[in-house]
């Protein structure tokens, strides 16, 4: 399968601050990559270098094949960019906003209306057809910019956090439009802070942090490599300082955080033998248990170890 | 109106809709309505003398929301889209900073248009009234279109630049200023000056061309200060100032009154003027697409970027080639425009070259610690003037007076034209001496500095015909 986009050696200077510091990677065609970093990592750099509305210092941005430099009017054609702010105008309505976009990227007559019609279906605006786009909610905001971003039907989207700020309602309208375009075959690059969501809809996830590329690959493979063992949510009756004090007088084992009723305990080894041990013990050490359960490993958890096993890495060197 | 014919611009579309429903257009719009029915039903009342003072207050009604209230509601327009991110949302569609521009201002000027209109059917009622010209009024009206188009040009370029307020409002200032100098020079025209009497038609039109040119090169600069790296609007600027030069030139063929020609010249030489100040402070452009339009023309093409191509270097080289092909015209025509200043013509001329040409130097000894580099142009600019001001007020208080103005001057590089092209050259030698080491010291970091930068642009140029080979090689492959 060919590339959708390929970014090789990608550097992003603003006078002495480097934004982005060689980054290479590439996405196949059809697939949905989650762009994931702390703020200020180079996530929105990268994105603006991709959609032609930053020149990189050095390196390659290819869409489809075409240079970004060499060929923007191209890109801008294969390419849909979804802001971070949503960005409406004052004293215009829904209809037309959509309809100075579609004007704007060269629809003309009836293929203009037509085209306003659909993405209005496809993003359920078109009851809201009369509504001023200043006196929308962030979701339908949301969705008008997603419906923005479909008027020229690229074949390549990149949206920037774009479920940023909406109830729970509009995140699962979001989701499921997404999964739409990504059946439709639509490449979709998304960057977001909610990363359990992001787990939900992408193929891969691709992690930057200061500039430079840490890790692209499932969420799966980045589970396994920043595994250290096995978070046990545990109960007991009483006081859980009890819980905390036994803890720390044992190996093997750390505390992750004091709960209401209990503890959150990190094991080293997650074998099932090791975990009856320690429960025995407990029990033996005078501890009353009264729930002793496997904690979900999140990808949050991951992000959060591989930031942390890095800057211990820095501060090594 | 639902829909609007697809002929319109876009931008244009957009902005109609949103200023017809702004409040300042609905309240101004409803406003002027209600004076001006107050006023001719006033003026109805009145004998002849009291009616021309409401004439007067007529016509103030009718300026002010036409010439200021709604030409400068664009002051924030593109800042504001900046502010909301939306201008990037535009650029990734079809259409262009200039197009941008140009489509923000029309919307002003319908809106211009539609309040004057909505004014028209006062104006001749007030002509069955009596004691009204009505062929002045629709010239005033026609006249007050035209200085409204301007104004409102140059708000919305004040919109694309990045000013401190209070800086935003001396800019404000002088746009009102300009204004003023433009309403004078329409209403009482040339006849004012020197004797010109009546204007022809032939100098009507040259106005015409004149007011579309400015206004095409004001949006120009502004398009220029909010476009994305792969656009070029230096060349289009640098193209404005050739066509300057071409008009003036024909003037001196179409026109007969000499007073009109010194008009159009000292305009041209304005313009110009503020054309190489700018492209001299320019940066280079690094993208090698800004080249592809010249090196598809081959050599011919290269030779013509070396004028056109945008960034200060090809900017020194322009200022000189513009000035040099103007200062020709006006020997070969036998018309020196000077002639309207006094003697001090040649140095003027010759410090504000100079002056424009140091601004680049001292952006290069700042390097990119500078980061509003047209305001640190001005500022430059206006310094590097100061040797001018001191020699002419020397000059103007007698030969004694001169002589110590030129010592004065001596320390700055520009006097060494100045103070060795006028009669009042008996300058202090070690001042003349070390004002020409400064002179020379100048010169020769900026020698370095041509050179380097030449070779980069050389290095850019040779990027531009390498890409557009390997686009020739894939469009063959693709026919092939």
């Amino acid at each position: 399968m060919s590339n959708a986009i390929e970014i090789e050696n990608l550097v992003c200077r603003f006078g002495d601050f480097e934004a982005v510091r060689d980054l290479s990677f590439s996405i196949e065609k059809g697939q949905v990559l989650g762009f994931i970093g702390a703020n200020g990592a180079g996530k929105t750099t990268t994105m603006r270098c991709m959609a032609t509305l930053d020149t990189a210092t050095e390196g390659t941005i290819k869409v489809c094949g075409h240079n970004v430099i060499h060929e923007p009017s191209l890109v801008r054609k294969l390419i849909g960019w979804m802001p971070d702010d949503y960005g409406t105008y004052s004293n215009m309505n829904v209809f037309e906003y959509l309809d100075f976009f579609a004007r704007a990227y060269g629809y003309k007559g009836n293929d203009r209306k037509e085209r306003v019609a659909e993405v209005m279906d496809f993003t359920d605006l078109t009851s809201l057809a009369e509504r001023l786009t200043d006196k929308l909610s962030k979701g339908m905001s949301q969705r008008l910019c997603l419906g923005r971003t479909l008027l020229h039907d690229p074949e390549i989207m990149i949206l920037d956090e774009p479920a940023a700020g909406l109830d729970p309602k509009a995140r699962l309208d979001f989701k499921r439009l997404v999964r739409i375009l990504a059946e439709e075959g639509k490449t979709l690059f998304i960057s977001s802070h909610i990363l359990n969501e992001l787990e939900e809809m992408c193929d891969n996830l691709l992690f930057i942090d200061e500039g430079k590329l840490i890790h692209h690959g499932t969420s799966d493979s980045l589970k396994q490599l920043n595994k250290k063992g096995v978070a046990m949510n545990i109960e007991i009756l009483g006081d859980p300082e009890n819980l905390k004090n036994w803890v720390e007088h044992n190996q093997n084992m750390s505390m992750i955080s004091l709960e209401r009723d209990g503890a959150k305990v990190l094991f080293e080894n997650e074998e099932k033998e090791f975990l009856a041990a320690q429960l025995t013990n407990m029990i033996r050490d005078g501890l009353k248990v009264s729930s002793f359960k496997r904690d979900e490993y999140g990808l949050e958890e991951s992000f959060v170890n591989m930031l942390t096993s890095r800057e211990d890495q820095n501060e090594g060197l | 109106m639902k829909d609007y014919s697809d002929l319109i611009s876009p931008i244009l579309v957009k902005e109609f809709r949103q200023g017809i429903r702004s409040k300042l257009f609905t309240f101004t719009f409803l406003l002027s309505q209600f004076v001006m029915v107050l006023i001719v039903i006033t003026g109805l009342a009145l004998d002849g003398m009291n009616q021309k003072d409401f004439n007067i207050l007529f016509w103030i009604i009718v300026i002010l929301p036409i010439m200021f209230l709604l030409p400068l509601s664009g002051i924030n327009s593109i800042s504001e889209e900046v502010k909301l991110k939306t201008i990037d949302l535009i650029y990734l569609t079809h259409l262009g900073s200039f197009r941008i521009l140009l489509g923000k201002m029309l919307s002003i000027c319908f809106q211009i248009l539609l309040l004057l209109s909505a004014v028209l059917p006062y104006v001749i009622v007030r002509y069955y009234i009596g004691n009204v010209n009505l062929y002045e009024d629709l010239v005033f009206l026609v006249n007050a279109f035209l200085i409204a188009t301007l104004v409102t040009s140059l708000s919305i370029f004040l919109s694309t630049v990045k000013l401190n307020p209070i800086l935003k409002w001396i800019l404000l200032l002088f746009i009102l200023y300009s204004v003023i100098g433009s309403i004078s020079v329409l209403s009482f025209g040339p006849a004012s000056r020197s004797g010109m009497g009546f204007m022809s038609v032939g100098f009507i039109i040259y106005i015409y061309l004149f007011w579309a040119l400015t206004i095409t090169l004001i949006l120009e600069f502004g398009a220029k200060l909010i476009a994305p790296e792969i656009e070029n609007h230096s060349t289009s600027i640098r193209l404005i100032g050739i066509a300057f030069v071409l008009i003036a030139f024909s003037s001196t063929i179409f026109l007969s009154s000499k007073s009109e020609k010194e008009f159009i010249f000292a305009t041209t030489m304005v313009i110009i003027g503020l054309i190489s100040f700018v492209s001299c402070c320019e940066k280079m452009k690094t993208s090698p697409l800004v080249y592809l339009p010249f090196v598809r023309y081959k050599r011919s093409g290269r030779l013509l970027g070396k004028l056109l191509y945008p960034g200060w270097i090809t900017g020194i080289i322009y200022t000189v080639f513009l000035t040099a092909s103007f200062i020709t015209i006006c020997l070969s025509t036998g018309l020196m425009p000077m002639d309207i200043f006094d003697d001090l013509s040649a140095p003027i001329v010759i410090s504000f070259i100079s002056t424009a040409v140091y601004a680049p130097i001292v952006l290069k000894v700042f390097g990119d610690r500078i980061k509003r580099v047209i305001t640190f142009s001005f500022l430059v600019h206006l310094i590097s003037a100061i040797p001018f001001y001191f020699f002419s007020i020397g000059h103007g208080m007698g030969k004694s007076w001169s002589s110590t103005a030129a010592q004065v001057c001596a320390f700055f590089p520009n006097s060494y034209f100045l103070c060795n092209l006028t009669p009042f050259n008996k300058i202090n030698t070690v001042f003349q001496i070390v004002g020409f080491a400064v002179s020379l010291g100048f010169i020769a970091f900026f020698l370095k500095d041509i050179i380097f930068s030449y070779y980069k642009m050389k290095a850019i140029e040779f990027k531009a015909i390498q890409i557009l080979k390997e686009k020739n090689a894939q469009s063959l492959n693709e026919v092939s």
